[in-house]
């Protein structure tokens, strides 16, 4: 089929419309200004969202048109820095591939055909195909499940959505993220504390890979010259930027990170180099946990973690006798399947000596009060629980637990899910075991995903929204606790382009096309505007909305005070007001109530363990399709280990097939390392995508979410990211 | 025209989603001038032609990017219908209409089956090297 000159001429100005130009001008206006040359700089302070630290940065804005971010230097958390990812994000408005307008799918899923449909069609679409699906399930609305992603600032709005439409099934990311850590640290110290980076002197890492996995200030402050004598311990598998950047680095076994704790316990414990009158004083449980850790002796976890007894005494002893040491709780995802006990086992070597409510050591976190976002709760007869309520013993019902949930909605047991709402959460490149997650968007009716780009998740739904761009949106003010809490707040740099909407827009006007039982819509639950909730959260903070829109964030000066529990002003959050070396609500639940070393499986003969872990260049999968960034790092590889790849004839570029024991593959090109364990491999998260809308990282390298099996711990019911063992072989 | 051209208006809709909103492999076609000029900053170009239209007293629809090609055309329209704007429109057609109408239209007669949008490309760039050849009031030609 093709135009002929002839046609062509005669459909002119039709055609000329085709393109989008008609003879009025929709796009333009005459002004009475005429500003000549390059416009003045107008500076707009917001929050970042190309990571989980939101920081602050000043955004220059010449002439309607975003030039550059700079930082904000007297933004407290990033200290004045603004990294690569950050900087790369200004321009994201402009990508051609951003979502534009609403889409409907109109071939099969994956297909990527798709009909550009108006904001009421999109929405009148997803209600019928909704309320027809809750019919069909005798009007069970948990049929419906929502899944999201924190960082938006309007991820509330979508959980106000989820609740006055009546499911129970919410997922978010901590499952896949630091839950079990959380978890861990929560039932020792009552909270999940910060370490006082700046202020340390001695500082443990097991795995926190901080030189790559950014974490402000934290990384900014570990690695400055200005805390004379400091020490770095790294444990990690890899030679990472951090192991590069430690004073000693262990290869450590992976999994046995726990042993390595117990040891430390068992040394400092049983050469009295503990703080006596802070256990006395504040920890309840000592005599147990000295007990029961002398049968975990040095040389006992040298065979366990590869690391020379000798080498762990004199860490255990550094440790012990430096003032303000911490054994970092780090924020990285979960290991094996205890990986709640071992975060407990490194939470107590803190607790014993004394690295609570000190500089240097762990603090908790504060933050600075807002007022809340309330609304009126719709009331279904007969609601069901969430799906894998039964499974998990420390279940965060907002959260859910995304493994055992899928487990149970593939089977659906106890019923059936039959659609999907999903806002930002990139499900196919995130959850582990991609083959799972195809298998329960095969049972789904109806798959609907708001988000700024076409994800892999996107890519397979039938209906895809788009969300207006983080340097177009107001979003209100968000609280980042910590040792200095500040509140951030999103303000557009330049207004929204195309037919995208924020959140709120979005969930109010899907919220107008649905009913509750009483026939009201479900948009008479949401009222104001977002500027409206903004004022609300700070109006008991005098001049912080002014001091919000000036500099990007708010900061009354306040930070943590030491000393508060250890004067007794405030009590620990725990069952016993005391910090638990034995965890009597644990013994309760069946749990171990002390760290019980466990050897984790070892891979078979011609197996590698699969690892894990972030790096530099890139955040998880947001970032490998941002051209500046992708120039830098266009395509992951699996490291091997040198004698490995020798003996396997596998070269650097070679091309090698991983093979899980479900039988999931991938191709990836080797890159063969001294800097990995030869019982191990790894490769960076962030490639392989499957959406052909996502050029730059389309069959480039292989993702992460294809290769990991589909383990779950039961206790805070974190997926284990490193319990899948692959073969490799050439391609 | 789709119809003279006998071409379905469906086909026309999903083709038009493709080439220019969203694809498989990433928007072949985008509409935006400044994914056509090779080596030149993109923001660059854009706050540059922005800055222009200000200076011209023409407000661009924040609604797109600066360099949306529909909305650049209007920008020249406008200026060449205005006796007093003729002259700037010349300069600005010289600075800002080059180089990637070419482009375009080779982009589009690679992945416009139907030629519909294609063609319309190809017209338009020719008409554009045309007002760009056409010397300044100021300008000696050739310069």
């Amino acid at each position: 089929m093709s135009v002929s000159r002839r046609t062509f001429l005669k459909g002119t100005v039709a055609g000329v419309a085709g393109l989008g130009v008609v003879p009025v001008f929709r796009h333009i206006a005459l002004t009475q200004d005429r500003i000549p040359g390059d416009g003045p700089v107008r500076y707009v302070n917001s929050s970042c969202a190309i990571c989980t630290n939101k920081c602050v940065f000043r955004g220059q804005v010449v002439n309607g048109v975003i030039r550059r971010l700079e930082p904000e230097p007297d933004f407290p958390k990033s200290r004045g820095m603004m990294c690569a990812r950050g900087n790369a994000g200004a321009t994201t408005p402009y990508d051609p591939d951003r979502l534009k307008f609403p889409l409907i799918r109109t071939g099969k899923r994956g297909e990527g055909k798709w009909k550009k449909v108006s904001w009421d069609e999109a929405f009148a679409y997803i209600a019928e195909k909704t309320n027809t699906l809750v019919k069909e399930e005798g009007g069970n609305r948990a049929t419906i499940a929502f899944a999201s992603s924190e960082g938006t600032y309007q991820e509330h709005y979508w959980n106000q959505f989820r609740e006055v439409f009546g499911s129970p099934n919410s997922l978010r990311h901590p499952t896949l993220c630091l839950s079990s850590n959380i978890r861990g640290f929560q039932s020792v110290f009552g909270t999940y504390p910060n370490a006082d980076v700046a202020n340390s002197r001695y500082i443990i890492l097991a795995g926190a890979d901080r030189a790559e996995a950014f974490m402000t200030p934290d990384t900014i402050d570990m690695f400055n010259k200005s805390m004379p004598g400091r020490k770095l311990i790294y444990l990690d598998p890899r030679f990472t930027k951090t192991a590069a950047k430690a004073d000693k680095w262990f290869p450590i076994k992976p999994g046995t990170d726990m042993a390595f704790a117990l040891a430390m316990l068992n040394v400092i414990i049983g050469e009295n180099l503990y703080d006596k009158a802070f256990v006395r004083e504040h920890c309840t449980g000592f005599e147990e946990l000295a007990a029961h850790v002398t049968q975990y002796t040095p040389e006992w976890a040298q065979g366990e973690t590869g690391i020379e007894a000798s080498e762990i005494r004199t860490v255990a002893r550094e440790f012990a006798q430096t003032p303000g040491a911490v054994f970092y709780p780090g924020r990285r995802s979960s290991w094996l399947r205890d990986d709640v006990q071992t975060r407990r086992a490194i939470a107590m070597v803190n607790a014993v000596t004394g690295s609570f409510d000190r500089p240097g050591g762990l603090i908790p976190n504060i933050s600075i009060p807002m007022k809340g976002y309330f609304y009126e709760p719709a009331w279904y007869s007969n609601p069901r629980p969430r799906l894998e309520e039964e499974d998990v013993m420390f279940l965060n019902p907002r959260d859910g637990s995304w493994i055992a949930w899928r487990d149970r909605a593939i089977k659906g047991d106890p019923y059936r899910i039959r659609g999907m709402f999903i806002n930002k959460q990139n499900v196919i490149d995130s959850v582990p075991d991609r083959n799972k997650t195809f298998e329960l968007f095969d049972k789904l009716d109806l798959i609907v995903t708001i988000d700024t780009m076409m994800s892999d998740t996107a890519w397979y739904s039938d209906v895809v929204l788009p969300e207006s761009n983080y340097l177009e949106r107001f979003d209100p003010p968000y609280g980042l606790g910590g040792i200095e809490p500040v509140i951030v707040l999103r303000q557009p740099l330049i207004a929204p382009m195309y037919d995208t909407r924020p959140c709120f827009d979005i969930v109010k006007g899907l919220a107008a096309h649905f009913e509750d039982e009483d026939g009201d819509t479900l948009d008479t639950y949401f009222s104001g505007t977002v500027e409206e909730h903004a004022e609300m959260f700070v109006s008991g903070l005098p001049g912080a909305m002014e001091m919000l829109r000036e500099k990007g964030f708010y900061t009354d000066g306040r930070s943590a005070v030491m000393g508060e529990y250890r004067s007794g002003k405030k009590t620990v959050a725990t069952p016993s007001k005391k910090i638990e070396l034995y965890s009597e609500d644990f013994a309760g639940r069946g749990l171990d109530p002390m760290p019980v070393y466990r050897r984790p499986e070892e891979p078979g003969k011609g197996q590698f363990r699969f690892l894990v872990g972030r790096h530099a260049i890139h955040t998880h999968s947001m970032t490998a399709a941002f051209p500046e960034l992708n120039w830098h790092m266009p395509e992951n590889s699996l490291w091997i280990n040198a004698a490995k790849a020798r003996e396997m004839g596998i070269r650097s570029g070679d091309l090698v097939v991983a093979q899980n024991r479900s039988g999931a593959e991938v191709r990836i090109k080797a890159q063969v390392t001294e800097g990995i364990r030869p019982d191990c491999v790894y490769f960076a998260h962030g490639f392989g995508s499957l959406s052909q809308g996502k050029p730059l990282v389309y069959g480039k390298g292989a993702t992460q979410a294809a290769i990991l099996e589909s383990h779950f711990e039961p206790v805070s019911g974190n997926a284990c990211m490193h319990e899948t063992f692959v073969e490799i072989r050439k391609a | 025209m789709a119809r003279q051209s006998g071409i379905p208006l469906e086909t026309l809709e999903n083709l038009h989603v493709r080439l220019f909103i969203n694809d498989r492999g990433g928007t072949k076609t985008p509409l935006f001038a400044g994914c056509y000029l090779p080596g030149e900053d993109r923001l660059d170009f854009m706050l540059r032609f922005s800055g222009a239209c200000r200076a011209q007293g023409i407000a661009l629809n924040t609604g797109f990017p600066p360099d949306y090609i529909p909305m650049m055309i209007e920008v020249l329209a406008l200026m060449f219908r205005r006796p007093s704007l003729q002259e700037g429109a010349r300069t600005l057609a010289r600075q800002y209409f080059t180089g990637w109408p070419t482009g375009f239209a080779a982009a589009l007669k690679q992945h416009d089956e139907t030629g519909f949008f294609s063609e319309i490309a190809e017209g338009l760039s020719r008409t554009l090297e045309n007002l760009a050849a056409v010397p300044v009031r100021d300008e000696a030609p050739g310069t």
